[in-house]
């Protein structure tokens, strides 16, 4: 390991801290020095893990589809610390399953968590960088945003419409002059957190798809953003792949992204329909990783 | 004029029928002898253009953000014609600013109208397809599903939506092996119709860009995509070149673009904060066309150096 406290000072705030990567997240950065916001829905997790981040950290229950959470949560994090020098808007959720079969209300709340949360979390944070005149905003999206995940067009949806959001805001702020405010965006690939118990599902089947990348590898590369800004970061080679080719023979692309996803999905093992963590987070999926990769294993 | 088709017993239901494309599309349909059904928030104004089409037309107000008017607006085309073979998510919004300057509440309408709204519909309407065996789904998108558009990020957020749900909808439909269900995309250039007036503005400028195309290149794609289904069609010389290089050269279109737009918008005469129609519709702004190649011509005529942007679709982007 590099400098211990590397980050001692800095304070930041991250969503979707109850599990995955954005738990990841918050265990390195606060071994590494930094004051960390957790937010979540899960009030239990969320205070857990800040009594062991140690006293830098504090947790404020939120629910990033609603905006009076996201301004309490700015709220709280100024409040405490006074200014907030990254903004990492990490929390989705997936909703997967035939368009047709999946209840609007539910297609609805994908949108809301995954997409309104992001515009959400960049208004407050954006202001806030904007009277700083410098921070950094992180905004996780993931391979969707550039080849749509089959039976997940909602979700697709809303990924692309993070790239879209995040784009827009970079060259904003590059050209209202913040040359201290970064806007960022993170494409990983399928990986192994628990967002596969989080899902709403409606395929039929248990969701097990891959290959599937090591959280911590997306954690690394956000938190590699801290020091080094970049607009994009595609994380594995699959998302990789995809930014290459999908943008130039996005057809073929697309079609062996789907089709193989396909597959995997229509041989595991069936599920019954379920709306996930949508609307009430469940007590399931509380580590960094999940269990997709010994899934994928024993599948063989 | 183009030929006329006969589309006799074509049932064809179109959001945002109160002007620009969504109107034009209307009027030619039932012109080729379609049944229409017109879907606004401005009641007076479909009224008026199903009288106008005559009896296969049919007026139902929808808010296309409410999905009990969508619910509604299924109903209605069914119970009158017996089932919908094309359904076109037209109706769409936008807003100019400074993310920072644009209420919230403003953003959180325009997703629900741009992006909410085409989810709704297309739910209505695939289900209604698979009942049927058969159907056309038309979105409406935008050469900014591709594009980053800065002082419209979020407005440009909700295209790149629109994109990524019409793409998945599509593979959708195909590895369901789905084949005479058809879902497409449309991807016009900044187009003269009167969205400028109808769109949130907190710039502090008039809506002013350039240079426009015509609304009748945009009504012919979207109703040849009846006769000729496609995954995707860019249209005007401009989308598809900003579609093209931003695939090969991502960053410099993306800055041309962007700073181009800036420059633009900066130089057109100054305009009041608005939410334009986003909470509710505006009076102004009823034709197929705007008024924004009139503007453009009047900032020529004041000498506006950027004279050649203004003027000709060929002549700046992709030296």
């Amino acid at each position: 390991m590099a400098n211990e406290k590397k980050y001692a000072g800095l304070t930041i705030v991250i969503t979707g801290t109850s599990s995955g990567i954005g738990k990841g997240v918050a265990q390195q950065l606060a071994a590494q020095g930094a004051n960390v916001v957790l937010a979540a829905r899960r009030t239990k997790e969320i205070e857990a893990l800040a009594e062991a981040c140690g006293p830098n950290a504090i947790a404020v229950t939120t629910d990033v589809s609603r905006e009076e959470d996201v301004a309490k949560l700015f709220e709280t994090a100024m409040g405490v610390f006074s200014s907030i020098d990254v903004w990492i808007n990490n929390a989705g959720i997936g909703t997967y399953g035939s368009f047709t079969d999946t209840p609007l209300r539910d297609l609805n709340r994908t949108m809301e968590i995954n997409f309104l949360g992001t515009i959400y979390g960049s208004h407050y944070a954006l202001n806030q960088f904007k009277k700083q005149r410098y921070g950094t905003l992180i905004n996780v999206s993931s391979f969707a945003s550039k080849t749509p995940m089959p039976f997940g067009a909602a979700y697709t949806g809303s990924k692309y419409g993070i790239s879209g959001l995040s784009n827009g805001l970079y060259q904003e702020m590059r050209m209202d002059g913040f040359d201290d405010i970064h806007v960022c965006s993170v494409d990983p690939w399928v990986t192994d957190t628990p967002w596969t118990q989080h899902a709403g599902n409606y395929s039929g089947h248990e969701i097990i798809v891959g290959p599937a990348d090591d959280p911590q590898k997306v954690v690394g590369e956000i938190i590699g953003l801290i020091d080094n800004p970049k607009k994009v970061v595609e994380i594995g080679a699959k998302s990789k792949g995809i930014a290459a080719t999908g943008t130039l023979i996005p057809k073929t692309t697309k079609g062996l992204t789907g089709r193989s996803l396909l597959k995997m999905i229509q041989e595991a093992p069936p599920a019954p329909p379920t709306t996930g963590s949508l609307y009430e987070s469940g007590p399931e999926g509380t580590e960094v990783s999940g269990n997709l990769r010994e899934q994928l294993k024993a599948k063989g | 004029m183009a030929l006329t088709k006969d589309r006799q017993g074509l049932t064809v239901v179109v959001t945002g029928a109160s002007s620009g494309f969504g109107r034009g599309i209307a009027q030619k349909l039932a012109a080729d002898g379609a049944n229409v059904v017109l879907a606004a928030r401005r009641t007076k104004l479909i009224d008026e253009l199903a009288i106008e089409l005559g009896g296969r037309a049919l007026a139902v107000t929808t808010d296309v953000s409410s999905e009990e008017d969508i619910a509604r607006l299924m109903a209605a085309a069914e119970s009158r014609f017996g089932k919908v073979d094309v359904w076109i998510n037209n109706a769409g919004l936008g807003i100019m600013g400074s993310f920072t300057d644009i209420p919230l509440n403003d953003m959180l309408r325009l997703v629900d109208i741009n992006l909410k709204g085409m989810i709704y519909g297309s739910h209505h309407a695939l289900r209604h397809f698979k009942e049927n065996g058969s159907g056309t789904l038309i979105n409406m998108s935008s050469f900014i599903s591709s594009v980053p558009l800065p002082f419209g990020a979020v407005y440009c957020a909700t295209k790149y939506g629109i994109a990524g749900l019409t793409a998945g909808l599509h593979l959708e439909m195909e590895l369901e092996g789905r084949k005479d269900i058809h879902v497409c995309m449309v991807h016009p250039w900044v187009t003269d119709t009167p969205w400028p007036e109808h769109s949130g503005n907190y710039s502090g400028h008039e809506i002013t860009l350039g240079p426009v195309d015509d609304p009748e290149t945009v009504i012919d794609a979207v109703i040849g995509l009846i006769d000729q289904p496609q995954e995707s069609v860019e249209i005007g010389s401009k989308s598809k070149a900003a579609i093209l290089s931003k695939h090969l050269i991502p960053v410099g279109t993306e800055k041309l673009n962007g700073i181009l737009l800036q420059e633009m918008l900066k130089s057109a005469p100054s305009a009041e904060k608005t939410s334009g129609s986003i909470h509710s519709p505006r009076f102004e702004g009823t034709q197929v066309s705007g008024n924004m190649r009139n503007r453009l011509k009047q900032q020529i005529g004041k000498g506006n150096s950027s004279k050649d942007r203004f003027t000709d679709g060929r002549n700046n982007h992709g030296k």
